[in-house]
């Protein structure tokens, strides 16, 4: 109960918080890899997809670069980018990446998500997080589209906050460098076990 | 320099925006500084050792003139997500602060700083455990839904734990805590089950049951009792996906008790590029806090779910030769209690690559009820790309609302010039016929600049008068406002 108490007494007058705040986070954010110029490593998650089928990304560490793509139905700049996104499936696929599409819509606007999906015919694995647990972990507050892009050891190489005409382009580039014999420096990845299974 | 000049610095306004801009800059520069400074440091080194740590950092400083303040009003908001993820478990924490200037007694708080979210979880192959803060819901949100959904107003979590395990062919959800609604501070105990077992192609059949205690609510005070049993029937013959839910509420309100029921159907038939949804509600005394029964129609379209029955059905149809998505949607609900009927209808389409640099989302409806009430709404969403990186983008909503005492016409519209990922400028107006806070039309300005792969900065001037706002390539929900906002978001 201490913690749950802590809200209420922390409040205090006369003090600078956002600032405290701001120092904790320059603080915290010296810590990180992408302070030291380094990449973080993509926070390990488990959903299920629209196929019945259950994900999770650190199946494909390894074995194939990952995008991931936040979106909801009402998201406007997300309608626009999901056939870009499919084009690039489309065309890279087959050579090692995987686009995880992962739909943050509620339980109780479920039903539109199916339907939109598979009408327009967008291949790519598309994963329900109604109770929006990914989405908190790589966008914590929440703006759509947001994308980020995974590499081979599981690495997050790639942010983009919005979805713009062209933003596909720099998107494409960025997994081009990253797929083994694409001009990327990846070495050859293995098989995802059961992929046959996720359509 | 003593500490109480120290202090003194601190909350002068400009002090905080100097610190912000220091704070987000920083990390930008900090790539060449460690490229200079030598070799990096490793994460992997010391207690961090194997956690993953990252999260953001979003700071918005607001001047806010006299329209919707007693005054005018310097506002620095400030919120830190911060993750550490090792293997399967996760530990988060959200801090959010705020400070107002200038200081007045009458406001409850000037400055205060609190934990918003904080947890710890597991993910499983077949287990999942959650201490601390969650967003959850059972289902379809007929028993329990507890989320943050800015349409309806709601940034609840439940603080308490949660535990879901997988048995072969059976699930099992057991949750309890209280719900610590954001908005209103009020904070509910809550308990709930939910169990199902899978069949064969999926299939699931399972019951949910919630109790909560409102002993807390200032205006409904009492106890709740849920359960529901649903059925959830994905791809039947590769075609057709089918829910159904039916749920009893039981409510040991002062002075008197309360039962009620809901039904939710939703079927959907997939037949190459045509899909057809049908959906039917039955909610009789139903509404309750903790719940969110979908509503079955636009999601713009918020019907408490309280005494309402009716259907809608949505066919749709994807043109692969031309790119166009075309739907059509009509609905007909009736309040039990009045008896009253509303109706609502509307089609649009959905153009993709219209001449190879087109994007166009173009829809219109009516809704109507038997005794006057009619609102028209249409709406334009467009993007013509100019070059490889540039485009242009439109966005239009114009609402035409009257029945026999009131009319009103609303227009939300901005237009803006993008380069990817660069920056991005528009121009807002919006006009209410019905004056919000005493003024119909508002003007606005915005720039949004990836200063960075991890930072974005967004100045906005002028005034918005609230609602859904859909600009530099974003979608998100905004209070009403009138003066100068500079949001700076940073991810690591």
């Amino acid at each position: 109960m201490l913690l749950w108490r802590m809200r209420q007494s922390i409040r205090m007058a006369g003090m600078a918080w956002p600032a405290l705040v701001l120092v904790l986070a320059v603080l915290l954010a010296s810590c990180s890899p992408a302070m030291a110029g380094e990449t973080r490593k993509g926070s390990d998650f488990r959903l299920k997809g629209i196929d019945g089928e259950t994900y999770r990304l650190s199946d494909y560490t390894g074995k194939k670069v990952v995008v991931l793509s936040f979106w909801n139905i009402s998201c406007k700049p997300c309608r626009k980018e999901m056939p870009k996104l499919q084009e690039i499936y489309e065309a890279l696929g087959e050579k090692g990446l995987e686009i995880l599409s992962i739909n943050t819509d509620g339980p109780s606007e479920l039903s539109g998500v199916k339907p939109l999906v598979r009408r327009q015919g967008y291949d790519y694995p598309v994963l329900l997080d109604r109770e929006q647990k990914v989405v908190k972990l790589y966008n914590p507050r929440g703006i759509l589209p947001y994308t980020a892009l995974i590499d081979l050891e599981g690495k997050v190489v790639f942010t983009h906050l919005g979805y713009n005409s062209g933003d596909e382009i720099e998107l494409k580039k960025r997994i081009l460098e990253l797929l083994p014999g694409e001009g990327g420096e990846a070495e050859e990845p293995a098989a995802v076990e059961g992929e046959d299974d996720r359509g | 320099m003593t500490v109480a000049d120290l202090v003194s610095l601190a909350r002068r306004p400009g002090f905080l925006l100097f610190v912000a801009l220091f704070a987000m800059l920083l990390p930008v520069a900090a790539p060449a500084l460690a490229d200079e400074g030598g070799e990096a440091e490793e994460t992997s080194d010391g207690w961090l050792e194997g956690w993953n740590f990252s999260g953001s950092e979003s700071f918005e400083y607001r001047y806010n003139d006299e329209l919707f303040n007693a005054g005018e009003e310097h506002q620095y908001v400030n919120l830190l997500d911060v993750f550490l993820n090792k293997g399967r478990w996760t530990i988060g924490l959200t801090l959010n602060g705020a400070n107002f200037f200038p200081r007045e007694p009458y406001r409850e708080f000037n400055d205060f700083v609190q934990v918003d979210r904080a947890f710890i979880d597991y993910a499983g192959d077949n287990v999942y455990g959650v201490a601390g803060d969650f967003f959850t819901s059972f289902e379809r949100g007929m028993t329990l839904s507890v989320l943050r959904d800015p349409l309806i107003y709601r940034d609840d979590t439940i603080r308490g734990a949660r535990a879901s395990m997988t048995f072969k062919r059976f699930e099992l959800d057991v949750l309890g805590g209280f719900v610590d609604d954001k908005v209103t501070d009020e904070q509910d105990w809550i308990g709930g089950i939910r169990a199902a077992v899978i069949m064969p192609r999926d299939i699931r059949l399972g019951v949910t049951g919630v109790y909560s205690d409102d002993k807390t609510d200032d205006w409904i005070e009492g106890e709740h009792i849920l359960g529901s049993v649903f059925l959830d029937a994905p791809g039947i013959f590769d075609q057709l996906d089918f829910y159904g839910e039916y749920a009893v509420k039981d409510s040991e309100l002062e002075p008197t008790g309360e039962k009620g029921h809901g039904l939710y159907l939703a079927a959907t038939w997939y037949r190459g590029p045509f899909t057809l949804l049908a959906e039917y509600k039955d909610y009789e005394r139903f509404n309750y806090e903790h719940n969110n029964p979908p509503n079955a129609d636009r999601l713009d379209e918020f019907f408490a779910p309280d005494d309402t029955r009716g259907f809608r059905v949505k066919p749709s149809y994807f043109l692969n030769k031309t790119n166009s998505d075309l739907y059509v949607s009509y609905s007909r609900f009736e309040n039990i209690l009045s008896d009253s009927i509303v109706e609502h209808y509307f089609g649009g389409v959905e153009q993709y690559d219209l001449f190879g640099r087109v994007y166009m989302h173009v829809w219109a409806g009516r809704r109507s009820e038997v005794d006057g009430k009619d609102e028209n709404k249409a709406s334009l969403a467009s993007t013509i790309d100019i070059g490889e990186d540039d485009s242009i983008v439109v966005d239009a909503l114009i609402k035409y609302a009257e029945d026999p005492f009131f009319c009103n016409t609303e227009l939300e519209s901005s237009i803006g010039y993008s380069i990817s990922g660069r920056w991005i400028i528009t121009a807002l107006y919006q006009y209410a016929e019905v004056p919000v806070w005493n003024k119909n039309d508002f003007y606005g300005g915005e720039i949004t600049a990836n200063i960075s792969e991890s930072l974005q900065a967004k100045l906005f001037v002028g005034s918005l008068k609230g609602g859904q706002v859909c600009s530099g390539g974003q979608c998100r929900y905004e209070d009403p406002f009138e003066g100068v906002k500079l949001n700076l978001v940073y991810r690591f």
